[in-house]
């Protein structure tokens, strides 16, 4: 258990690590040129130019700057964006909760929807409601984020005006609030996300419905539901789960677009409009951030797994 | 006694799945939507109404009506015509998209699962490591450095698909490895690039084709995605990402801006899909229930 654990945050680590010198670079590479110009602006004087290349250490090998900003990333200092001067942190730390809650507000969803109807489609596979199934679903999986987000738009202020407020209010402060923010955002990042579930949920309890175990069970007289949802569901759980790490990679896409279409002020919208201020310093901490978060989620479905499947244990 | 004569040439080129993979109705109403979708494709240029990015064809923001049919945007442009032009990148993207990720992720999955050892361990790291970022995230950093447009677009979500493709060929590069074919034309003295081209490629076609078509459905939707956030071609040109996002601030006062745009759209990612949705069942038979439908 401590072995496998210890090894699949190593993993995680050094991926991050690794992960951290491309976005540094990518950051990087945002701005055509040199970037203490770009800052001080084309009319500046050379000695305006040679202060800001010396504040920002462009003077050092590109090497030395990403060590020194791969330590401060350490202590917690993500820099401090030389385009808006505010603390790389603080602006962060506005972002990621309105971007967690919606990704988790939209994963609960998509797990909620997705799991008992892939066990339904599963556990009557080929027949006419399997199919009733999953076509409907195929078509809600081909609306894409910004399809579902207008619509979901639409509808909310044009029909269910009194669960759908545009103003963002953090949790803390208002629950009932928040949620009437946030609730639709989440649907249109979750309903199309279900699909994903769902199919994944069928194929595993396929296979595993037609275990000898099931049959066991079944010639013991269990009853058909708890064979279903006890036996089997357990068992199928394992490649679900994985994918579900993987989902929270797609959600932090749906981000992007959902954030921009609700104007919630969430790290997806701050990408971008960091990305279009070329504001290289702040794009380059909000992607750290963002993708570790999703190698965090990746890492904790990881660590769940041997809780689910002993199985995986003994490998 | 004389069989040596007889040996057959080994087949030339990359044999395509013996049976046609998709059959049944689902996927010839999905094949047939695809088919019509390529025709727009190519004859839009002569077929349209209007000119595309003709301002003022028709009363800014008109309904539907005998003149245009799908109605007209903000600026009076033809809906219909607009909506048909588009249908040109949004093909080219996915096809240049996939093609991209086809090309490499193979060599690469071929490289990794023939080599072995510290090739594998490499190689198996780097597709790994491209797993590991979030998709739209890696996509919108790599137009951030490279600019965006059609073709950049389409390679940074190209570049997403890499690690699919890479995986599915080493994994069945590995399983092709195990026949006694493969021994036979080492002791044959055939060299290892000769191997790769001749026996294992064709070996692994079938795996790589159905993955093609699975991506082609993602490729699509991810341009329109970036083409929303503004990384698609650019603004006068018709694309159906771009027209949504324009469109969006009529939503409430307009729907069908935005509606028709989107519509076409979803139908074409449906289509995909469900060419993908048929061909994922043949790649995994575990979850395989109906023959082919």
């Amino acid at each position: 258990m401590l072995l496998y654990l210890s090894k699949k945050l190593a993993g995680a680590f050094g991926v991050l690590l690794v992960l951290s010198a491309l976005i540094f670079f990518a950051g990087r590479g945002l701005v055509p040129g040199n970037l203490a110009t770009a800052i001080a602006g084309a009319k500046a004087s050379p000695e305006t130019i040679a202060a800001i290349t010396h504040d920002l250490g462009l003077d050092k090998p590109i090497y030395q700057q990403y060590l020194d900003w791969l330590t401060a990333a350490f202590r917690g200092d993500l820099g401090t964006s030389p385009i808006s001067s505010q603390a790389n942190v603080d602006v962060i730390a506005q972002q990621t909760p309105i971007s967690l809650e919606l990704s988790l507000m939209g994963l609960l969803i998509a797990v909620v929807i997705g799991i008992p109807v892939g066990v339904m489609a599963a556990s009557r596979a080929g027949s006419g409601t399997d199919w009733g199934i999953r076509v409907p679903l195929l078509v809600v999986f081909a609306f894409p984020a910004f399809v579902s987000g207008s619509a979901a738009l639409y509808l909310g202020t044009q029909y269910l005006t009194n669960l759908y407020s545009a103003s963002y209010i953090p949790f803390s402060e208002d629950p009932m609030a928040n949620l009437q923010t946030m609730l639709l955002p989440a649907l249109a990042v979750g309903v199309p996300t279900a699909p994903l579930v769902t199919q994944m949920t069928r194929s595993s309890m396929i296979e595993v419905l037609s275990q000898p175990f099931i049959a066991t069970a079944r010639t013991n007289g269990i009853a058909e539901w708890r064979i279903t949802y006890v036996y089997a569901l357990r068992a199928a759980l394992p490649p679900v789960l994985t994918l579900i790490g993987f989902i929270f990679g797609l959600l932090v896409g749906g981000l992007f677009i959902v954030e921009e279409i609700f104007s919630l002020p969430g790290l997806g919208r701050g990408v971008l409009s960091s990305i279009s201020s070329r504001d290289f310093s702040q794009v380059t901490a909000q992607a750290l951030v963002m993708a570790g978060a999703f190698i965090l989620g990746n890492l904790l479905v990881d660590l769940a797994l041997p809780f689910v499947d002993r199985r995986i244990l003994r490998k | 006694m004389s069989t040596i004569a007889e040996r057959r040439p080994p087949s030339r080129g990359v044999r395509l799945p013996r049976r046609w993979p998709v059959r049944g109705v689902v996927a010839n109403i999905a094949l047939s939507l695809i088919l019509l979708y390529v025709v727009l494709a190519v004859l839009g240029p002569y077929i349209t109404p209007f000119a595309p990015n003709q301002v003022g064809a028709g009363p800014n923001l008109s309904p539907p009506s005998s003149d245009h049919w799908f109605g007209t945007d903000a600026l009076g442009r033809d809906q219909l015509s607009r909506v048909i032009t588009a249908v040109r990148p949004a093909l080219l993207a996915a096809l240049y998209a996939v093609t991209f990720a086809l090309a490499i992720g193979t060599v690469i999955g071929i490289a990794a699962g023939f080599l072995g050892g510290l090739w594998d361990g490499a190689l198996s790291r780097v597709v790994d490591l491209l797993f590991a970022i979030p998709e739209y995230l890696l996509a919108i950093l790599v137009i951030a450095v490279m600019g965006s447009g059609l073709v950049n677009a389409s390679l940074a979500i190209g570049i997403v698909c890499i690690p699919r493709f890479a995986r599915i060929a080493r994994g069945s590069t590995l399983s092709i490895m195990e026949r006694s074919f493969i021994d036979a034309a080492r002791l044959c003295g055939r060299g290892r690039l000769w191997i790769m081209r001749r026996h294992i490629l064709p070996n692994i076609a079938s795996p790589l084709v159905i993955m093609t078509a699975i991506n082609l459905s993602t490729a699509e939707a991810a341009y329109a995605a970036l083409s929303f956030l503004g990384f698609g071609v650019r603004p006068p040109a018709a694309d159906y990402g771009s027209m949504i996002s324009a469109s969006q601030q009529y939503l409430l006062t307009d729907p069908w801006v935005v509606a028709f745009p989107a519509i076409a759209f979803v139908v074409l990612v449906l289509a995909f899909n469900l060419i993908g949705d048929v061909m994922r069942d043949r790649l995994d038979p575990r979850s395989r229930t109906s023959a082919g439908a």
